[in-house]
This record gives C-alpha cells, structure tokens and sequence, in this order.
C-alpha cells in the first residue's frame, strides 16, 4: 500500500500557549509563578496543572511583580523559572525584570500581547509592546527578545528563550500575540526539534567565588546560588564584582558596561531568522508573530507570478538581527515591514539598517494584517 | 557561639539610630538557631535597612528592589524541592515604608504559610529618603511629607497578616530585652513568621516629629498597638493535590496519527461558525479541527468572544487545508454558519456579510431575520439539531457531504471526546448524516 511521506507522522492539535507549556517543561523549567492575564492565561493554568506532577514547583501570585519576584528568588536558589504574563502585566514587571538583568539571573517571561494602550482591548491582538519589551531597561541594557511565529515556533523559541536565559544569566523574553498564543492549529510533534537543556555555569567547588567575577568584559559569570556553600552577595544596586555596594568607581561601572557586553558581543550568535528566497524577487516582506503569517500566505501566492517576494521571518527581534537584515535585503528594491500596531513600532528600528531601499509599512490597528495589505504594497 | 555580625568597619547608621539594636537582636538569635549558616539567606530591603548587607559577611546576601524582598524571599523558599541544596531559610530585613509599598508580599507570604522569618524595622518612617510619613506612621505624626501631623490611622500589622492566617507575629521595641527570643522563635518555625520591631529614628522621626521612647510606649498602651506574641498558630500542611494525569515522559499527550485517505479536500477551505456564547460553537469547529488533523489536514482555529465569555456572541474560524495553514485569519469565508442572533448581529457590525468579505456561502438558522439583500439559505438548524448542536450538526454535514473528512475521520475525533459526551454527540452526527460509528457497525455484524 502507499503511503504518503506524512503518514508516519504524528500530529497534535494545540495553541500556542500550551506550546509555550510545553516548551518550557522540555527545557527543564521546574519553576513557574503566575498572575491570569488574557492571552496569556493558558500558559499559566497549563503551569499549574501539569508542573507539580513534573516534580517542579508552581504557584499562583497575587499581582505581577509577585509573580516576577518568585520567579527571580527561586532562580537565586538555582531554579530554572518562568513567568508569563500580557502588556498590562509586563508594565508591573519592569522594576523585577531590572532586577533580573542587574543580578544577571537567568528568568524566562512570555509576554503575549494584546490590545493596549492600559487595560485595552483585552480579547483583541496586537503586536504593539514590542518596543516597551524591548527597550525597558534604564540605560537601555539589552535583554533578549525572541517571537515565535506559529504554535511550533512557541514550543521550539521558548526551549530557545530557557537557553539563552541560562548561558548569559539573563531575562530573557519570548513575545508572543494574541493570535500566536490562543488560535489553535495542527502542529507535526515528530518533528519538533529536539530539546537542548543548558545550565548556567557553574562556580568551581575549590577556588575562592566572585560573584560577578568576570575576566573579558564579555564574559558571562559563573554561578553559584544562595544556600549553596560559596557565600553568594546579590544586589540590584550598582556593585563592584564581589557584589558590593559602589558609587562610580572603575570596578562597578565595568560591571555596568559588561551588563551590555555580554548580550552584544553575542548578538550574531543570537540572530534567529527564517528567510524565504524565490528566484527573481526584487521585493523583501518582513514579518514576526502573527504578522508573519500574512506575510507567508503572500509569498506563496506571488511566488509564480511576475512580481515573485523574499520573506524575512524575523524569531529574534532584540538584539535586531542586523546582519540577517542585511543580508536578506541585499539586492532588493523594497521592503515591506508589517506589523499589527499603528505606528510600525519595530520597523523604526529596521529603517536606519536598510539604506536607500524603498521602505513600505505595513500597518493595523485593532486587526490583523491581512495578506490583501501586503500584496497592496508589494504591488503599489 | 560565633557571632556572625561583624561591625569592625564600623556601621553606617546615625548616632541613636534602631536598626543597629535590631541586628544585635538578630545575631545572637542566629547564634541559638539550629540551621546551618549557608542555609540562611539574609534578604534586605531598600532603606537604611538595606545596609545590613555588608554587616553580614559570612551569610548570603541578597539586597532586592524597595519593597519585593519578601516576595523574593519567598520565591527561594518555594524553590527549595527542587533546587539541589534543599529549602533555604530567608530572614527579610524590611522597613516600615518596604512593608507598605511590599505590603501584599507579606500578606501572601502569610497565606502561603512559607518558611521566611520577616522583621519589620518600624521608624515610623521612610528613613533613607528623609523622613517622609509610610504607612505604619501614627495618627498626628509631623514628618517632612505631613507639615500638619498624619491624617489618617497607621496601619496595623498584627491585625492584617493575622486577616491573612500568619503562623507567628509578634511586636516589640528596639531595643528591647525580649527582641532576640522573639526573633529566634520566628526562625525556629517552619512557616511564616513576622517581627516588628518599633524603633527610633533620630534624624527624621525625633528631629522633625519629636518622637521618643515614650512615644513608641504610648504606641502600644495609648496607640492600642498590641505588644509581644499576637499571633501563635501551628504551621498549616499542605493540601495533597491529584495528579493531572499527565505522564512526565510524554508532553504531549494522546497524539494522532494521520490518515490521508480520510480526506478529499483539494483547496484551502475557510469556514466561520458564528452563534450565541455557551452554545457551542466553538466546540463544534474544534470537533471538525480535530477530525482534519486525524486526517493529515493543516487545521488552524481562531476564536472571538466579548470578555465575558459565558454571554453575547461567538465566533470560530475554522480553516482546512491540505498543506499547513500559513495565514490564520480569515478574509472571506468560504463557508459561514450563523445559528443565533448574536452571531449575526457581530457580522453585521463587523461588515463580514457584505461586500468583498462576504461569504462564498451563507446558511443561517431559519428563525432568524435575512439581512436585507443578503444572499444565503436559511434552514432549520436549531429546530433540527437543537440549540447546542445546531453548529455542530450543520457544519459536520456539509464537510462530509463535500468529502472535505468522511466518515472514518469525524468517528475518530468522537472517538477523542470524554466518554459522557459520545452517546450525545453520535446521535448528532448520525442525524447529520454519518452512518454508525466503525466499532458499531463491527459489533452488530
Ligand atoms: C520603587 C521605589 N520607590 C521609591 C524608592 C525610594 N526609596 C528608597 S529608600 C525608601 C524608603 C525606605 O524607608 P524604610 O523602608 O522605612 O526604611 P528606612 O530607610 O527607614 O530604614 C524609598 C521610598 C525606591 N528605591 N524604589
Ligand atoms: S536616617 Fe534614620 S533610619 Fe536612617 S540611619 Fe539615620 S537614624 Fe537610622
């Protein structure tokens, strides 16, 4: 009998935010504190229900910065932990999360978006707080963002986001929508990547510990956590590399600049695009999140016709993928950036990288970008 | 007993200042606690409290945000079963304005009954910040921020962690000669325990609001401030929970496998349920997505409800198509079922029936009014289905009459549902038009 190359395969019906679950248990997350928020909620019910049976913990908080706060202690403690939680949330979460960054603690948040400015449209997506996630540190120390584009994007990005927390001792977001997080689809489980677990770098048994010890600037701490037997100093305040409280002196602003160094001086590793090339395209659509999506169904329709496009699925947004940028928009004579916000929040920042290109926005408000926006300004 | 504050440095605090006495208090507490000093965790919080940190030397020290020290005490605590070295035994340092910006902290961290042992600076005031009224300032108080003296009553503590079933609290002053039994009782518990120590702050408090010993006296005996153990409850257990019945091997749970023959769709078909919430319809497309998929189909779901998700409309978009679905939205339909008011009232307002968004194909529900020059049949859904199959008996019989899923696909998604739900539900699909279901039809022969 015949068979068909995906018979053998196994496929799952599921959202993304039960991805992101999934994800998060396969990157060996044993930690988890909530707060219910639409539509981010199902990451969290999903936590609670299925994490303890794991042997890890999980518990409900009674606000956000709870929630974050959890999270980060347990980290200290040598938990792998997350949090998920929608714009609203992530405004409380601010202060915590620069915590997180300044105690260089490894913490996962999903952020899904929905319609804001404040409370908003609570069940409407929206991709618009892309740049308060990305640029919410004061002094604009980068934490890194990653955005998955479908639900297996969530499972994969979010086993990504447990990685990249881990290695640099970061927060690290995955920034979700509404659409991404909640609409359901078919997903081939069989070829899922596998899950990689990283642990942050241990401090060595025997050598006296430094807490914030670093040698390159770049270099990532090795971590030893509180109630463990090397004497751990952690402080949101501004210190030297044995964690003291210092104003201004050469060792404390070292460490400041070394907060930046360590993410930056990995930004080419920590590029994640997916770039679709057809013969003969002269235009670049970039997309990320749900955006992506429409911009997917466009160039699979133009990739016959006489007007054939390149797609740019942009899955790590901060640090912005410069070279990937560069690299996809070599050649081409416009570039179409959509997203779901009024403004074109992240192609602001896209702009400036792309030269003298023909830059096209694409933009909605209160819906989602649909294929028919797209194909107008690939075809204007 | 090995002291473990070290003021050889000197410390930072004003001449007259409490928080020194407190941490006197705190060592020679230490000093009688059976817990191993690599387990302890001291955790500050912002204030001149703070700056205990470096008093400690050989303690762990966590210095957290204005406010979030218990919270971040708590995390580590709960964290203790599956970090490799075991519960940790946090003792927070907090002033009166971290307890009152913190103040849910403390109340959740009672509730959760979690082993961290809180003492409460309370200077009647935010020190570090110069001596501005917090939370816990009494009624009258002058303070740089009240000119006029507090207008309003202070906060007390005992009595809202006590609201909140705290294990242990108890109050005293600062100096004072019970201080360091009641701080090593607090870490002796298991569970949550909070000591709050009233004390002076010569540079703000008694410079500016005249406050002396005598006033923290009439605090307790004029102010109505219980003083010593207030509360004394036995530690609570935990509630055993049952197991959500998912294998820790498999994430993924029932997982299907695809049968394409099961399926004759050619084209990506976009079909939108529209009908009154709690009559399901959302249910009806997840049904028919799960029949797709057991089919080898790329099935995507996107449903809409107002907030309050047990009343007014529903929507479900429901698209089917061989290959993966790249967009999840849904410009035209192709197909639209609309079985209730509400769902025709949304489209309307949406403009989805009119126009380029218009569906190829309309049906609505026969009691229903056809919207002015609107093309669409209209059939008697409910009356044939009832109220909460009507969506699902409509949409299954057009799929299978289109040969989109045939018989074998849509008997396997009802082969998924719980089993309450299958005598029900078979006899919906077979009025829809599906012969019995496989192992039936094996039994009767
Ligand atoms: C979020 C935030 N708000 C305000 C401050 C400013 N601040 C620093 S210390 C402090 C008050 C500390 O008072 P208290 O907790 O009573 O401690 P004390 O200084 O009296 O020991 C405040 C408000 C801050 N650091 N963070
Ligand atoms: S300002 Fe007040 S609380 Fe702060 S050290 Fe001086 S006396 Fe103590």
């Amino acid at each position: 009998m015949a068979t068909t190359s995906h018979t053998a395969s196994r496929v799952v019906l599921s959202a993304g935010n039960a991805m992101i679950a999934r994800g998060a248990m396969a990157a060996g997350c044993n930690f988890f504190s909530g707060y219910p928020i639409t539509p981010a909620s199902e990451v969290y019910a999903e936590m609670m229900r299925v994490l303890p049976d794991r042997g890890g913990v999980a518990v409900g908080a009674p606000d956000e910065i709870s929630a974050l706060s959890y999270a980060v202690g347990a980290s200290l403690a040598g938990a792998r932990s997350m949090t998920a939680t929608s714009g609203p949330g992530w405004a409380l979460m601010i202060e915590t999360v620069q915590y997180a960054l300044m105690t260089e603690t490894p913490v996962v948040i999903a952020v899904s978006q929905r319609l804001g400015p404040a409370t908003g449209g609570a069940t409407q997506g929206a991709q618009g707080d892309v740049l308060l996630v990305g640029h919410a540190t004061s002094g604009g120390y980068p934490i890194p963002v990653l955005s998955p584009v479908d639900a297996r994007d969530c499972y994969e990005l979010t086993i990504e986001a447990f990685r990249w927390a881990e290695r640099l001792r970061t927060p690290v977001v995955l920034l979700t929508d509404k659409e991404t997080s909640k609409t359901v689809e078919t997903i081939d489980v069989d070829t899922l990547a596998p899950a990689i677990v990283e642990d942050r770098r241990p401090a060595a048994a025997d050598a006296p510990f430094r807490p914030y010890g670093i040698e390159k600037l770049h270099d990532v701490p090795a971590f030893a956590p509180v109630g463990g037997r090397h004497k751990v100093t952690t402080t949101g305040s501004a210190h030297d590399e044995m964690g003291r409280l210092r104003k201004n002196d050469p060792g404390t602003l070292r460490q400041l600049q070394h907060l930046a160094a360590k993410v930056t001086a990995r930004a080419a590793d920590l590029e994640r695009v997916r770039l679709r090339c057809e013969p003969g395209a002269r235009t670049l659509l970039v997309g990320y999140g749900i955006s992506a999506r429409a911009c997917r169904q466009v160039a699979h329709e133009l990739a016959d016709s006489e007007h054939p496009v390149d797609l740019l699925e942009v899955l790590s947004l901060f640090p912005v993928p410069a070279r990937a940028l560069a690299k996809a928009a070599q050649g081409m004579d416009r570039v179409v950036i959509a997203e779901e916000n009024a403004t074109g929040l992240y192609a602001g920042l896209l702009k400036p990288l792309l030269g003298d290109v023909d830059v096209r926005q694409v933009n909605t408000l209160g819906r989602m970008v649909s294929p028919t926006d797209i194909r107008e300004a690939v075809l204007a | 007993m090995k002291a473990f504050l070290d003021t050889s440095n000197g410390t930072p605090y004003c001449k007259g200042c409490g928080h020194p006495h407190v941490l006197e208090a705190l060592d020679a507490a230490l000093q009688t606690a059976d817990v191993l000093p690599h387990r302890i965790a001291l955790v500050t919080d912002i204030g001149c409290v703070g700056l205990a940190d470096a008093q400690f030397p050989e303690l762990h020290t966590v210095h957290a945000l204005h406010g979030r020290a218990a919270a971040l005490a708590a995390g580590m605590q709960l964290a203790g079963t599956v970090t490799e070295d075991g519960p940790l035994k946090p003792i927070v340092l907090v002033g009166d304005g971290g307890a009152t910006i913190g103040l849910l902290h403390l109340v959740h961290a009672a509730q959760l009954d979690v082993d961290v042992t809180v003492i409460v600076h309370n200077n009647l005031i935010y020190g570090m910040t110069g001596g501005q009224h917090s939370g816990f300032t009494p009624q009258g108080l002058r303070t740089t921020t009240t000119p006029h003296g507090v207008g309003i009553p202070p906060l007390d503590l005992a009595h809202v962690l006590g609201g909140a079933g705290c294990g242990y609290f108890a109050r005293t002053r600062a100096p004072g000669r019970d201080l360091a039994t009641l701080v090593a009782e607090g870490i002796r518990r298991p569970g949550f325990a909070c000591i709050e120590a009233l004390e002076l702050c010569p540079t703000f408090a008694a410079r500016i609001g005249g406050v002396t010993g005598k006033t923290l006296t009439a605090m307790g005996a004029e102010g109505g401030l219980a003083m010593g153990v207030i509360h004394d409850r036995p530690p609570r257990v935990a509630p055993t929970r049952d197991s959500s019945g998912v294998a820790p091997e498999d994430l993924f749970g029932k997982r299907l496998e695809p049968r394409p023959a099961w399926s004759g769709l050619q084209e990506t078909v976009r079909i939108l349920l529209a009908g009154r919430a709690g009559e399901r319809a959302q249910s009806a497309a997840k049904f028919v997505a799960t029949a797709a998929a057991t089919a080898g189909l790329g099935a995507t779901l996107r449903t809409d409800n107002p907030v309050t998700q047990g009343k007014g409309f529903s929507l479900a978009e429901l698209i089917l198509s061989p290959t993966q679905v790249r967009y999840t939205g849904l410009e035209q339909a192709d197909l639209a079922i609309v079985t209730a008011q509400e769902g025709l009232t949304q489209l309307t307002q949406r403009d989805l029936l009119e126009g380029p968004s218009a569906p190829r194909r309309l049906l609505i529900d026969a009691r229903l009014d056809l919207p002015a020059g609107t093309r669409c049949e209209s059939a008697p859904l409910r009356e044939r289905f009832g109220p909460l199959a009507c969506s699902l008996g409509a949409l299954v019989e057009i799929v299978h009459q289109a040969g989109w899923l045939d018989d074998r696909a849509l008997w396997a998604a009802w082969k998924q549902l719980p089993e309450a739900q299958q005598p029900g539900t078979r006899r919906v699909l077979e009025k829809a038009g599906l012969s019995a279901p496989p192992d039936a039809v094996q039994r009767s022969a």
